[in-house]
């Protein structure tokens, strides 16, 4: 017999709520205001169980980890980059986002986990740059350097939603600890996106609550998977704001603060939530 | 919403607590928060050895916030 609180349970309970611990430890990463994608930290999860008919919320690592990696010393390589034997340079390899688009193409190390391993990113808002040329006062052409603008975006009236994800378990062969790392799902951005997010037109694969539990539990074909990763949230449904340039180092990230010089967006809104993603 | 139902609050002993329920390993988990900066409690409903069901604090060590806050929430869902 054992005891939880001082009181008597079964082993079967007492196992039970040892996992509940374990769980709800690592569930207290939700509360932290805003993770990084250059951290390659945890992030919150929704898995689906092995019979897709339930999920649970886990945490897994940002960054996905091709399973020919073989220790935590390859993955630092291909994140930073390296020299091989010869001196040749490989430049650093990203994995945090995964476009929609390309998911599925033969080869790509996507592939596996898009036809099997798909999940949902658990949001309450992301950060992305705007940038934007000042104009050269003597020559009248804009400068070649941007100034960058951040912007705190979420969607309206939903304090938490749902981004297409895709997961790997990946296997430490030096310490034989496994973790599920986990790679976004980006598409085309929308118009007010492609606004802010000038640089790339590209933003998180924002799924509506239909389009999220298809893409994690149903049995999907190939172009459904592609249909649903370059799925394209309505513009009309989110909201943006500008918010201090060194947000990151403010206790709320996510407080609006208005820049004089820079032209506001058409929905200058603030999204009221605390963000998750970076 | 696929993953939080809505969150309601409790009248408890003069303060408001707010409650986000929570399904974690597929268990009801209810998180607690209070007005006064305390740390979040987060209990759920277990079953003891005689088969009745008590309100355990997820860690150990809170029981005696547990218990109380877990019989309001009873409260609650009963008037609801």
């Amino acid at each position: 017999m054992c005891y939880y609180n001082g009181q008597k349970v079964t082993r079967a309970e007492y196992i039970t709520l040892m996992e509940l611990e374990k769980s709800i430890k690592n569930y207290e990463f939700l509360n932290r205001p805003v993770i990084s994608a250059f951290e390659y930290g945890g992030v919150a999860v929704l898995k689906p169980n092995d019979v897709r008919n339930n999920f649970d919320i886990v945490q897994m690592e940002w960054g996905f980890i091709p399973s020919y990696l073989k220790t935590r010393a390859d993955v630092k390589k291909m994140r930073s980059g390296y020299k091989d034997a010869s001196g040749k340079f490989h430049p650093p390899l990203t994995t945090q986002n995964a476009k929609g688009e390309e998911l599925l193409l033969p080869g790509k190390m996507y592939r596996k986990a898009a036809l099997k391993n798909r999940c949902l990113i658990l949001s309450s808002g992301f950060f992305e740059w705007r940038h934007v040329h000042p104009i050269n006062k003597k020559t009248g052409e804009p400068k070649k350097t941007a100034d960058k603008y951040p912007h705190y975006i979420g969607v309206k009236e939903q304090p938490y939603f749902y981004i297409a994800g895709i997961w790997q378990p990946w296997t430490d062969q030096e310490t034989g600890e496994t973790v599920d790392t986990l790679s976004l799902v980006t598409t085309a951005a929308n118009p007010l996106m492609a606004k802010i997010h000038n640089s790339k037109e590209r933003m998180p694969d924002i799924l509506t609550d239909e389009l999220a539990w298809e893409w994690m539990m149903d049995d999907l074909t190939e172009d459904r998977i592609t249909e649903i990763a370059t799925y394209q949230f309505p513009a009309e449904q989110m909201e943006a704001c500008t918010v201090e340039k060194e947000f990151l180092k403010s206790a709320d990230p996510t407080v609006p603060f208005i820049y004089d010089d820079l032209v506001a967006l058409d929905m200058p809104t603030s999204p009221a939530q605390t963000s998750l993603f970076g | 919403m696929l993953f939080i139902p809505d969150d309601f609050e409790l009248d408890f002993e003069g303060m408001i607590l707010q409650i986000k329920v929570h399904t974690i390993s597929n268990r009801k988990v209810f998180e607690i928060k209070f007005p006064d900066g305390r740390k979040n409690l987060m209990i759920s409903r277990s079953k003891v050895i005689d088969g009745r069901k008590v309100w355990m604090s997820i860690p150990e060590g809170r029981q005696p916030e547990a218990l109380p806050i877990g019989a309001k929430i009873v409260e609650y869902f009963k008037k609801q």
